[in-house]
């Protein structure tokens, strides 16, 4: 299983509250390949930031992981210290966040925060290591990247201020770069250049993306393989366009379909009904029954377990038990 | 065009409107050209989509329509009557018919209020209704939006994001507008929910024929919703025109780039080299001279740098560009071809 | 340094993952109301911030023991006795007697009754003006800000001590005109405070909101502003009061403030200072009632502060 850049196993991640537990993230189980944009879309509240964050060993009290391992390139690191897990982060993975603002430093120029990253992992001097944040700059497509070095992030619009903190993640090289929402903060235009981004970066420097999204038209747009989060599980997991063509899991179906389209105009949308669970009351079934219009009464008592359907495409619904077609 | 428009009656008419900031930041006196030169008609039970890019002025023009902002110059006129200079007492008879529903509904409703109090906020202001009437009616409200009634005495806080925002529907509606000023309205819900939303402001314009203008980023959200549309860019209007025909052929470069940039939910359609805008939205302190679309615009021509592009009508389209798209979706601006009379 | 930095940048992409965190919850939290009210943010203070809820239920006691004062003295504090003068702490006087035999227990009993309407009542009178003219300072701007705001500046220049000193040599010394001084020199905070949050708040979405309902200024500003600002009101009060406590003592002390044979603590440290060396227990008994009310009262504000009012903690 050396192939994955990122492995993660039956990870578990609660937060314990006054209230009660809630669990964040349920058995989640995620495997990112060399080379590939892995795309994990779901709802507010499903879980993907969370699964991200426990990656990362950005989890803050009262989170915990509670089991499961985390894999990156073959060694665990889900029971790393903070100093150990500062060490991994920035170097071999990276995190870029939707609001680029509130991760950059407001007084210092922006290339020097790159350069510090840089500086922090790998011995070179500071000539060096000026010139390799101007050739990153380059890389991801900043303009005048020896003047944009000298700018303070306030000076820089969104679209920029997110390529200095994608140079930021990518100077060290890393196996893997962690995207939650990068583009929900920017416009379609903008947006659409930072996907042209990933996939470049993807297939110029071998980086892998885990790319976090509420948005299916951007994880159809780059990603080479997709995970629907709900409430916390993985409901479906498939290659992209056995993903979009072959769509099994009635959330997904739903989630596409209740998304207008710019090909027709129906008189009205597809819903889902009602709302998402709360985690400290999820059902007794599945975590989707009490919103699903297939739901039976196994559904409202038994939890699914994951059923193959073919090579790669995985259900987390009883409809699919027998794998094959419904 | 849709036949609300070729029958409606013109509910409100902006000539010419501007409108300025002082810049956060600036040296001295600069402003931000938020709304430059706007001439825009909303027809009587359409639905108008403001579509562009964040800062282009779509949600400030929103609010200047229905005084909001004061306008810095031009003029609206509602109903047949110049709005644009009444005072605040003059202005009270409109400032019910023309009502709006906030972006986020974490920050549109005042979280040390119930639910009961917020929707009646309205209809204290204007009337003076018994104890027992009031609460009909806002309960009365409460069932048209989908909140339940036993839920009046509940804050903010305790409820889900589409549920607030079906509140802020409900005090929007509370004094029966005419106009209702949707300000991205859905875009701060998951998607899930946003459907549901979007349903509902459907269903209760066909039932009591509001006239929506509704202000967006998202164009398959404004696809669905939408009668008409209306492009800006920069504060300035590129392009309007029917939402069928302009999504079909846009007419102004800008429209189509912004077509072109929405990720489709269907990966067989994934653009391999995509015609993608490059740079970034000029400041809006700074305009470009001449269109302002120019410094992004693959075919701009030198005229575009120096004279603000004039008005063409083709049909039921406006445009604003020196050299529009062909009708039918011919290549670049030809000049030569015979362009219809121009308006103002 | 570069360690630090990069710390630093550690802390800031937490920070940045807890913005991501909060609102994936919220959502289903909202749900069933569990989102943090007034009350569970007084719980949140009291699981805390032992400190802050010891310091509570001391003012608490403080305040009982005020009101309760006829019933607990053990002397009448007028009563002199100069047989019993400059007697040291026994069973039958647990404080000792000061100069004129008085019961020293009974006096700082009584004298927490001035203290706590020495703190009380000039701060509430000082906010209240503060919170009406930083509001409309705020709301309304322009000239109105500007005539209120720089009279406001005028009274923060001067040092409120020697400003209250002023005020009390012009119109003599008692209990009334103390409240009158602190008054005056307190507002002015106040106003700066609520004005700022004002400005902020104007600007909150369902403030215009209710302007485009067409709602009136004065309804904006009591309803919809006033009621945000309150958090930020009861911190400020709670930390308010014990520099007006200590205000007064300072004026006692120099003579101006209350006025022989009240039962004033600050009165007593003035009297007994001069027996600091012979007789400590005449003004340290005093000193250390102001002290422990004065820290009370710090200590409850900090804690309110810290959950209540994440605004005001940056300032």
């Amino acid at each position: 299983m050396s192939e994955y850049v990122l492995e993660i196993k039956n990870l578990k991640t609660q937060f314990f509250t006054q209230k009660g537990v809630i669990p964040a993230v349920d058995d989640v189980s995620i495997g990112i390949p060399e080379r590939s944009i892995v795309g994990i879309v779901g709802e507010s509240g499903c879980g993907k930031s969370m699964t991200a964050m426990s990656v990362m060993g950005l989890l803050r009290k009262p989170g915990k992981v509670v089991s499961g391992e985390i894999l990156l390139c073959g060694r665990d690191i889900t029971h790393l210290s903070p100093r150990e897990h500062a060490k991994v982060r920035g170097n071999e993975m990276s995190m870029i966040f939707q609001e680029p603002m509130t991760s950059l430093n407001p007084v210092t120029i922006v290339g020097k925060q790159v350069e510090e990253t840089l500086l922090l992992h790998q011995k070179i001097s500071r000539a060096e290591a000026k010139q390799r944040v101007i050739d990153i700059f380059r890389e991801v497509g900043i303009p005048e990247a020896e003047k944009r070095y000298y700018a303070y992030p306030h000076q820089l619009s969104g679209g920029l201020r997110q390529r200095v903190m994608i140079a930021m993640a990518m100077i060290c090289r890393p196996k893997l770069m962690i995207a939650d929402e990068p583009t929900t903060a920017l416009d379609v235009t903008i947006e659409a250049q930072i996907l042209e981004l990933f996939k470049k970066l993807r297939d110029e420097t071998g980086t892998s993306i885990i790319l976090i999204t509420h948005n299916m038209g951007v994880v159809a747009e780059v990603c080479d393989y997709v995970y629907v989060m709900y409430a916390g599980q993985v409901m479906e997991q498939a290659e992209t366009f056995e993903l979009f063509r072959n769509t099994a899991h009635p959330y997904t179906q739903g989630l596409l379909r209740s998304i207008p389209s710019l090909d027709e105009k129906p008189d009205r949308l597809y819903t889902i009904k009602g709302v998402v669970p709360n985690l400290l009351h999820l059902p007794a079934g599945c975590n989707f029954s009490t919103r699903c219009s297939q739901c039976t009464a196994r559904c409202r008592e038994e939890k699914p377990q994951m059923y193959e359907l073919s090579d790669g495409h995985k259900v987390r619904c009883f409809l699919y038990e027998k794998g094959g077609t419904q | 065009m849709g036949e609300k428009t070729r029958t409606g009656k013109v509910l409100l008419t902006a000539e010419g409107l501007y409108k300025e900031f002082p810049a956060a930041q600036g040296k001295g006196k600069e402003v931000v050209h938020a709304v430059t030169n706007v001439n825009l008609r909303i027809y009587e039970g359409e639905t108008l989509a403001l579509v562009g890019e964040s800062g282009c002025g779509k949600s400030t023009l929103g609010k200047t329509l229905i005084r909001l902002y004061d306008a810095d110059g031009g003029k609206l006129i509602f109903d047949d009557v110049d709005i644009t200079k009444l005072n605040e007492k003059q202005f009270s008879k409109y400032r019910p018919q023309m009502q709006i529903i906030f972006q986020d509904p974490y920050a549109s409703l005042n979280p040390r209020m119930n639910v009961f109090e917020i929707i009646s906020e309205p209809l204290i202001t204007y009337h003076k209704y018994s104890k027992e009437e009031l609460r009909e009616k806002v309960h009365k409200l409460m069932d048209e939006v989908g909140i339940a009634r036993e839920f009046e005495n509940r804050y903010p806080h305790q409820f889900s994001g589409g549920q607030r925002q079906r509140i802020g529907i409900a005090r929007a509606l509370a004094l029966n507008p005419r106009l209702i000023v949707c300000d991205e309205p859905v875009s701060a819900l998951d998607v899930s929910i946003q459907s549901q939303v979007l349903n509902l402001l459907k269903d209760l314009q066909e039932q009591y024929g509001f006239t929506y203008l509704f202000i967006s980023h998202d164009l398959s959200v404004v696809k669905f919703i939408a009668d008409r549309v209306c492009v800006m860019f920069l504060g300035s209007i590129c392009e309007l025109g029917d939402t069928e025909e302009l999504y079909a052929h846009p007419l102004h470069p800008y429209t189509r780039f912004l077509l072109n940039a929405i990720p489709l939910a269907d990966p067989t359609r994934r653009s391999e080299k995509r015609e993608l805008l490059q740079g970034d939205i000029p400041s809006p302190v700074n305009p470009p001279s001449g269109c302002r679309f120019h410094t992004r615009c693959p075919y701009a021509k030198e005229i575009c740098s120096r004279e603000v592009p004039p008005c063409k009508t083709f049909g039921d389209r406006i445009v604003y560009c020196h050299f529009p798209l062909g009708p039918v979706q011919e290549a670049e601006g030809e000049e030569t071809k015979g362009m219809p009379e121009e308006t103002k | 340094m570069k360690k630090d930095t990069f710390d630093q940048a550690a802390e800031q992409n937490k920070a940045a993952a807890f913005h991501v965190d909060p609102t994936e919850q919220a959502d289903h939290s909202a749900e069933i109301g569990e989102n943090e009210t007034f009350m569970d943010k007084l719980r949140q203070l009291i699981r805390q911030n032992k400190l802050a809820a010891f310091s509570a239920v001391l003012i608490i006691l403080i305040i009982l023991i005020a009101v309760a004062a006829p019933l607990l003295a053990p002397y009448d504090p007028a009563a002199q006795s100069l047989r019993d003068r400059l007697s040291a702490p026994s069973l039958a006087h647990p404080m000792g007697t000061d100069k004129l035999g008085r019961d020293i227990l009974s006096r700082v009993i009584y004298g927490a009754r001035v203290s706590l309407v020495i703190g009380l009542v000039p701060t509430f009178i000082s906010m209240f003006i503060g919170t009406i003219l930083g509001l409309f300072a705020g709301y309304y701007g322009g000239k109105t800000d500007f005539i209120i705001m720089r009279l406001a500046d005028i009274m923060l220049a001067f040092p409120s001590l020697l400003l209250a000193m002023v005020v009390m040599y012009t119109l003599g010394g008692g209990i009334i005109n103390i409240f009158v001084a602190l008054s005056l020199v307190n507002w002015a905070s106040t106003a700066r405070v609520v004005r700022a949050q004002t400005l902020s708040l104007k600007e909150a979405e369902y403030v215009e909101a209710a302007r485009s309902i067409g709602v009136k200024k004065t309804t904006i500003i009591f309803r919809h502003i006033l009621p945000n600002c309150l958090p930020s009101l009861i911190v400020l009060f709670t930390l308010n009061i014990p520099s007006a406590i200590l205000s007064e003592s300072s004026l006692s002390f120099l003579g101006i403030g209350a006025q022989p044979p009240s039962a004033s603590w600050g009165l007593a440290v003035t009297e007994g200072k001069k027996y600091l060396f012979s007789e400590p227990w005449i003004p340290l008994a005093p000193s250390f009632a102001i002290m422990i009310l004065v820290m009370a009262f710090n200590f409850l504000g900090d804690g309110l502060r810290d959950v209540l009012d994440p605004y005001l903690k940056e300032q």
